[in-house]
């Protein structure tokens, strides 16, 4: 049916087409000797990939006689593969790892606690601020180290030629005022946006509703983890708040559908000038340096809502960390891993992998925004931006709970639910999924 | 000796095909969270997903959806394409070449591909919209047609049918068709008495190929929606379902998620089964014999 020539056409064409696939990147250094080569996994893409090379490099160096193989897997498939790795007997050696997924993988002992470890290396909690040790603990045990730092997961960045075009002189700091900002920000004809004052769905760490929930004085969840405490007062405004910014922004349809041109990265909303503020972490200063080295910008604490206060913004949520799974080949040189990639201040470790770049960093020791010696010039605003971070607690079953919590957020936005019965139903519907867990695993 | 050469193939589907489906069968009436031991249940999970799962009912409410529209695009499209490609046209191996290419092409690469051109704003199908008057759609943004994106990327695997239906095309004797010209018919009468009645076992094949297929849709919706199936839950397929039950919660639902394929499995069993018995009516073949 087909010539040779299209045949081969069609080969070369297949060829090409299976090139964006290839989304897993192993390397290991050719130059490496060692009896012990440990398997490590992570999910640092972007620019970050020659960054975590030279520190396994560093490490390997330091380490003579142990290699790694140092595995770039994407984020949105890591629990499928870690789950399946262990569930088959062989798992890698080192992982990054959610700290929402801790109480799971603890409960069930698939992993090794550290506890032991660092006693014997002289690895004193202290080292870490009190708040990013705090999420490594389940059942009284350490089962991770923290890295990078969950807090700072909240900063407002904003474009600051926008605001001086606008006239906003000063930046909002509560939500009455934060509507009124992003309306005069935003730009369109009424029913399609040109640009963004701020969008109140795109918020990084705790999900939008928890955020702005923490930023209205609200817990989410009891300190023991054991009762959600959404369907109050305090919810009841977060969500009017997210309401009245998608009204100002021609409805959640128009938000969502203006929000396709956004990506990662160079395509990030704040770069490509698609919003005047948006809420991110401090791995956006990282990215408009490398992308967007023009931009005049700000940075701010996150607005406060009517039953906020000026000191609890931002939140400190979830964050990731590094573990050693249980059945990994070499638990010993896995543990010397994990050591180097969350608590090396003089090599090219923990300390120079957050400086380079230039984000809060889990060790007090250690000065996320001092990069080569240089402190970054916004390190002081950043830094008391993070200060106002509260901790908003990671739940056992986190993964369903978020996407209960977005679909009552749709619900409202979308008209098809008053905010009490969305808030009930949620607050229910999460509540049965806790109990199970505590039933099951308590 | 020819056992030997044929064992690799054995091995494979005692491996993976016939041991993961009878596991699966069996985890179905079991909590297994994949770390820890599986734990008899009986029938639990099956009463649970029949009542007291909201999202399945919507999921296979959108994969309905998707199983209707998409199998009629790919069946109408793909032999109105092969009766095309059939006739003597110029460069015509190219003109094959093209409408196949896009079935080789990687559906990660395609689910990108097809955001842009999906995209509200700057994608590619808004703008010829926009440029002839029409209406810009909200094509994933809006939960009443968001599944409708899904449908218009369903044709890029129309090359598919569209090969199997060309080879179909030219199993035709031509001598039936030099004897309906003989008795005066025209295009139009050959094609419908003539071509599609010899067609059907073709059509027969493809149909049931595509409604498989169909009801397996994931992929494209998880990359595409980053696994979230939204807005509103409008493109949560089943399969989506059914992977976030296994992998997305923790803990994980790996019997739940057992159950709900085995669903699935008998609700795809159920339209192969009426396809096949009904096929006595309407399929014939050369020579006289109708049916499977």
């Amino acid at each position: 049916m087909f010539k040779r020539s299209t045949l081969l056409l069609l080969t070369i064409v297949m060829l090409v087409a299976m090139l964006p696939l290839s989304m897993t990147v192993s390397a290991q250094n050719p130059d490496c000797e060692g009896d012990v080569t440990l398997t490590y996994w992570h999910h640092w893409g972007g620019n970050r990939i020659p960054l975590q090379e030279h520190q396994v490099a560093a490490f390997e160096d330091a380490h003579p006689g142990i290699c790694v193989d140092n595995v770039f897997l994407p984020w949105d498939n890591r629990l499928q593969n870690l789950l399946a790795a262990i569930a088959a007997g062989n798992p890698p050696d080192v992982t990054m790892f959610g700290r929402q997924d801790l109480p799971f993988f603890a409960a069930t002992e698939s992993i090794i606690p550290l506890d032991d470890y660092m006693a014997a290396d002289g690895v004193d909690p202290a080292i870490f601020h009190s708040s990013e040790f705090a999420g490594t603990q389940f059942n009284g045990k350490t089962w991770i180290l923290p890295l990078p730092g969950g807090g700072a997961y909240n900063i407002v960045w904003y474009n600051t030629d926008h605001f001086a075009e606008a006239g906003i002189e000063s930046f909002p700091q509560t939500w009455d005022e934060m509507l009124e900002a992003a309306e005069t920000l935003r730009l369109g004809d009424g029913e399609f946006l040109e640009r963004i004052g701020l969008n109140a769905q795109s918020t990084s760490g705790a999900g939008a509703f928890l955020t702005w929930l923490n930023a209205n004085g609200g817990d989410w969840i009891t300190p023991d983890l054991r009762t959600i405490t959404i369907n109050n007062e305090a919810g009841a405004q977060a969500l009017e708040f997210m309401q009245a910014m998608a009204e100002i922004n021609y409805g959640i349809e128009e938000v969502n559908a203006f929000w396709e041109m956004a990506g990662e990265f160079d395509q990030g909303p704040l770069i490509q000038g698609l919003v005047s503020m948006e809420i991110n972490g401090s791995w956006t200063l990282f990215q408009v340096e490398a992308h967007a080295e023009n931009l005049n910008y700000g940075v701010a604490p996150i607005p406060y809502g009517p039953n906020g206060s000026a000191d609890r913004r931002g939140s400190a949520h979830g964050g990731w960390g590094y573990m050693v799974p249980k059945n990994a080949a070499h638990p010993d040189e896995a543990w010397k891993l994990v050591k180097w990639l969350t608590t090396e201040v003089e090599g090219d470790g923990a300390c120079w992998f957050i400086q380079q770049q230039q984000r809060p960093s889990p060790l007090v020791e250690c000065n996320g925004y001092e990069k080569d010696g240089v402190v970054h010039p916004r390190a002081e605003a950043l830094l008391g931006v993070a200060a106002l971070d509260y901790l908003v607690p990671v739940s056992p079953v986190q993964p369903e709970a978020s996407q209960i919590i977005n679909r009552m957020v749709e619900d409202v936005l979308f008209g098809d639910s008053s905010i009490e019965d969305a808030l009930a139903n949620a607050e229910a519907e999460i509540q049965a999924l806790l109990d199970a867990f505590w039933e099951e695993y308590g | 000796m020819g056992l030997l050469f044929i064992s690799p193939w054995i091995v494979g589907v005692l491996l993976f095909s016939l041991f993961p489906f009878v596991a699966s069968f069996l985890l179905s009436f079991t909590k297994y969270n994949i770390v820890q031991p599986p734990e008899w249940i009986g029938l639990d999970h099956y009463n649970s997903i029949f009542t007291d799962d909201p999202l399945f009912l919507k999921s296979l409410r959108n994969t309905g959806v998707y199983v209707g529209g998409s199998v009629t695009i790919r069946i109408v499209l793909g032999f109105a394409l092969a009766l095309l490609l059939n006739a003597k046209v110029r460069f015509l191996g190219l003109w094959r070449t093209l409408f196949y290419l896009p079935s080789v092409v990687p559906i990660v690469a395609l689910s990108v591909i097809w955001l842009y051109v999906l995209n509200a704003r700057a994608g590619l199908l808004n703008s010829l919209l926009y440029a002839i008057g029409l209406p810009r759609y909200r094509w994933f943004a809006d939960p009443d047609i968001a599944m409708i994106g899904y449908l218009i990327m369903s044709t890029t695997w129309v090359g598919v049918t569209m090969v199997i239906f060309l080879a179909g095309l030219q199993g035709i004797p031509e001598e039936y068709y030099d004897a309906a010209k003989i008795d005066g018919a025209n295009v139009f009468q050959r094609l419908r008495r003539v071509t599609i009645p010899l067609m059907t076992p073709t059509i027969y094949l493809n149909i049931l190929i595509n409604i498989i297929n169909a009801f397996q849709v994931f992929t494209q919706v998880f990359i595409m929606t980053d696994g979230t199936g939204g807005p509103r839950d409008a493109t949560r397929t089943y399969v989506l379902h059914l992977f976030d039950h296994a992998f997305q919660y923790l803990p994980p639902q790996m019997g739940y998620s057992s159950a709900l394929a085995w669903i699935l499995f008998m609700i795809i069993f159920f339209f192969t089964a009426v396809i096949v018995t009904t096929s006595q009516r309407w399929v014939f073949y050369q020579g006289g014999e109708n049916g499977a």
